[in-house]
């Protein structure tokens, strides 16, 4: 079988292209890409986003797992998910069009004025009132995943799958975006809830106002520390008027408790007075006449979206290649002793001393190491391992990994980062010494080294990596702590390098 | 304002008898006004039974109220006549059946877990959960409750042992992603939530399990090849499938199956056959014929796999690849 099809005649639903036209690409993320779109049978547009599945990081699970929430819901603050089709590798996820563009779009045409913001924070509570009272959390509001229709209904976008995808943690632990909007609690990892949205939701509207979220010149290890230990940002009282200031210091309060929920914050004056969403429009004019002028620098738009390649280089399976003649001089087999193996992860193996059926004619028996087969919730590669979040909510999986924990001694009990499992290939830590140290150590030096490994051109390199590798796990183990001592000073130099 | 004509506060158990008599109108009128009003009738007995179960607000639901709408669930034939109708209920009403259904099927009174003793003597409600994947609109729920059910040995074994076990490649070949992933999900729990009971099933019906389960292995859809490879690394090398694993890797086709996987177009369905092919080289007692396969393709195999996945940073793996180089090296 050369080539991976659907559209076999005993499943003729599940080619997309029966369905949909895909135009030209409107985005692209670390994911994938977006294209616009539309229905055939309705002409109704839409937006395809374009994931291939042989090159995605998350396992395929999870991805479905995503996708069902988005299945699950169903308002009209929020992006509707129409399906999703796989097309030989690439998986093909059928969302609403919204023609106005995202409020980042939006913004480069100039910040928004307190009035629209006003429209835009009601409609964002208005789907985060949905979402939580479906028990959901969208974990990633920000400016660019807000949408708006050409009619100026705003959109909850890039709950879940995208969110999966892009968020700010992948999961092999690498930094890959940005933490601006993210709550003192959920960088803390000390276990969060929906409140946690409203916090961004309090960046969100900064950002609006002053077109970049706090920090958002500072370099984001920095700000990873920064927002746990500074106070919570707030409005220019020369700028903004005192019921907006109100409204952002209410969803901007250190502890989550103390933050209004959606419903409540729907009551807020500021709020209760913001006009129609339809006014919205004039943002959307703004940005048209903006780009018309010349202002936008051709972006995304004029992309044409040609067929994605889905044939890689790898040949067919063909018989040919192996041989498998006739049997000829079948010698007995000889028996071979399993390669002594030194490190043991994993699920152990069935004993060849304990065969269940003596009937049996062999006993394999594997090293060790050979028994760990990757469990699909377990991610193969040993730093991957090492830090698995106990949450059973698979909406919070993007951002659970090993984020650095910031000194906040008055949180310290709810700072127990979630259960650790030490892959036995590192050194238990040492006696009393407390998890965040590790969490450094795991989630933040030991994938960065592993990361420069893939990197490096030959083994020599690898092997030098290594060394530095095992160095810092000594010295950690040695001088407990002294990984995140580490990190600190060099982001604390990192920034008066910037600051120069 | 009506003071007069307010409707009399129903008892939860009223509430549920209600819902019954409803879903059998459903099924008695044609679409139009009158469906409609029953169907948000439907909705909103669902609705208040689903908060009997679950409490409302942050308010904690009264034991003694849970029971009443339980046993009233149960006489009233419910657990079955929600699933039988669910493609014809609201959007929200289905999101509450499964979580009335769940509910349901967590309680316990003691050691007894009477939703699960009262479906086990009703196989007919799991396969007619089964057969929602047929349906793409309530797929998605059906299949949420058929795994909440697939946590119990009892409902799991009724599965596993029907005839019905074997429509799940129908359900996994003939859908979009995300049921088709679903239906999986749901095979997948089938096999390896209860391992002994399982482990007992393929050792008296091997060949028609594998005869089904290959078809996945062969399919064309690129998830279901890859997911169903992944599966069978990990029912081979969990414990409990031992001697199963034994009858798999003594077969020459499977050996060969899995070699030509190894140089399939797809790195992640060549490195999924990896953990399937490396039992047959680690076998250290391998019957003559495997041993034969290597011997004859020994070279062909060290160049192949010198040159396997190096740029993967996955120290197991390697050390994996290594030691299969070295068996291999010594034929």
């Amino acid at each position: 079988m050369s080539t991976y099809s659907n559209n076999s005649a005993n499943n003729p639903h599940a080619d997309p292209e029966l369905f949909y036209v895909k135009q030209n690409r409107i985005g692209k993320g670390s994911f994938g890409e977006v294209y616009r779109g539309y229905d055939k049978r309705t002409s109704v547009p839409v937006a395809i986003k374009i994931i291939d599945l042989e090159s995605a990081e998350d396992e395929i699970d999870d991805i479905q797992q995503e996708i069902q929430i988005l299945g699950q819901l169903d308002s009209e603050f929020v992006t509707r998910y129409h399906g999703s089709y796989l097309k030989g590798s690439h998986l093909w996820i059928i969302m609403e069009y919204c023609s106005g563009g995202s409020c980042s779009d939006l913004m480069k045409a100039g910040i928004f004025r307190e009035e629209y913001i006003a429209i835009l924070a009601r409609e964002l509570l208005r789907g985060l009132e949905y979402l939580h009272g479906e028990g959901k959390l969208h974990r990633d509001i920000k400016a660019a995943n807000i949408l708006l229709t050409a009619g100026g209904d705003v959109k909850l976008a890039d709950f879940g799958v995208s969110g999966q995808l892009t968020a700010t943690m992948t999961k092999k632990n690498t930094f890959v975006g940005t933490p601006y909007w993210m709550s003192p609690e959920v960088i803390k990892q000390s276990g969060y809830d929906h409140k946690a949205d409203i916090w961004s939701l309090g960046i969100t509207c900064i950002e609006m106002a002053m077109g970049e979220p706090p920090y958002a010149d500072l370099h984001p290890m920095k700000v990873l520390f920064l927002i746990p230990k500074n106070p919570p940002p707030q409005l220019d009282e020369t700028k903004f008027s005192r019921t907006f200031r109100d409204f952002v210091s209410l969803c901007l309060q250190r502890d989550p408790r103390m933050r209004p929920t959606a419903k409540d914050l729907l009551r807020h004056k500021f709020i209760r007075t913001a006009r129609k969403a339809s006014y919205l429009t004039e943002l959307i004019e703004r940005y048209e006449k903006w780009k018309s002028e010349g202002g936008a620098k051709s972006g995304e738009d004029g992309n044409r979206g040609d067929g994605m390649t889905s044939e890689h280089g790898y040949g067919p399976a063909a018989e040919a290649l192996w041989d498998f003649g006739t049997v000829r001089n079948a010698l007995p087999p000889q028996p071979h002793q399993p390669g002594t193996v030194s490190r043991a992860t994993g699920r152990p193996l069935p004993p060849s001393t304990s065969t269940p059926t003596s009937a049996t004619p062999t006993k394999p028996d594997l090293p060790p190491s050979m028994s760990g087969r990757a469990l699909p919730t377990v991610p193969h590669s040993a730093s991957q391992a090492t830090i698995i979040s106990s949450d059973p909510e698979p909406a919070y999986q993007t951002i659970r990994n090993a984020l650095p924990q910031g000194p906040a001694p008055h949180q310290h009990q709810a700072q127990q980062p979630p259960q650790q499992h030490h892959n036995q290939s590192h050194p238990p830590p040492a006696v009393d010494h407390d998890d965040d140290e590790d969490v450094m150590l795991e989630g933040v030096i030991v994938p960065a080294i592993n990361n420069l490994a893939n990197r490096v051109p030959n083994d020599h390199a690898r092997e030098a990596l290594a060394r530095l590798r095992q160095a810092f796990i000594d010295a950690e183990r040695s001088i407990p702590g002294v990984t995140s001592a580490f990190v600190l000073e060099i982001v604390e130099n990192v920034e008066q390098v910037e600051d120069h | 304002m009506n003071f007069f004509n307010r409707q009399k506060t129903r008892t939860p158990a009223e509430t549920v008898k209600s819902l019954k008599e409803n879903i059998l109108r459903l099924d008695q009128s044609a679409a139009g006004e009158g469906r409609k009003r029953i169907n948000e009738e439907v909705s909103r007995l669902l609705a208040s039974t689903k908060n009997s179960l679950s409490g409302e607000g942050d308010a904690e639901p009264s034991p003694d109220v849970i029971a009443q709408v339980a046993n009233e669930v149960y006489a009233q034939d419910l657990l079955s006549l929600m699933v039988i109708h669910l493609g014809k209920f609201d959007f929200e009403a289905r999101k509450d059946v499964c979580h009335i259904y769940n509910t349901l099927l967590r309680r316990q009174l003691g050691v007894r877990s009477p939703t699960v003793d009262t479906i086990a003597t009703r196989p007919d409600i799991i396969f007619n959960t089964l057969k929602g994947y047929a349906n793409a609109d309530i797929a998605l729920n059906t299949g949420m409750i058929l795994k909440e059910m697939l946590r119990y040995e009892p409902l799991a074994r009724i599965l596993l042992h029907s005839e019905q076990f074997y429509t799940f490649p129908n359900h996994i070949e003939n859908t979009t992603f995300g049921i088709s992933c679903d239906a999986f999900g749901c095979m997948k729990e089938t096999l390896t939530r209860h391992k002994p009971m399982v482990a007992q099933y393929l050792d008296a019906n091997y060949d028609r399990f594998f005869n089904m389960y290959t078809t996945l292995i062969l399919s064309a859809n690129y998830v279901t090849k890859r997911q169903s490879l992944k599966l069978l690394g990990e029912i081979l090398l969990d414990r409990a499938n031992y001697s199963i694993m034994t009858r798999y890797i003594s077969s020459e086709a499977n050996l060969k199956m899995m070699m030509n996987f190894l140089r399939d177009k797809s790195r992640n369905i060549q490195f999924e056959a990896f953990h399937v092919f490396k039992v047959f080289v680690a076998n250290p007692n391998k019957p003559a014929q495997i041993a034969t396969i290597l011997r004859r393709n020994k070279d062909k195999l060290l160049i192949f796999l010198k040159e396997f996945h190096n740029d993967k940073d996955d120290e197991q793996f390697n050390d994996e690849k290594q030691f299969l180089i070295a068996q291999i090296q010594q034929l």
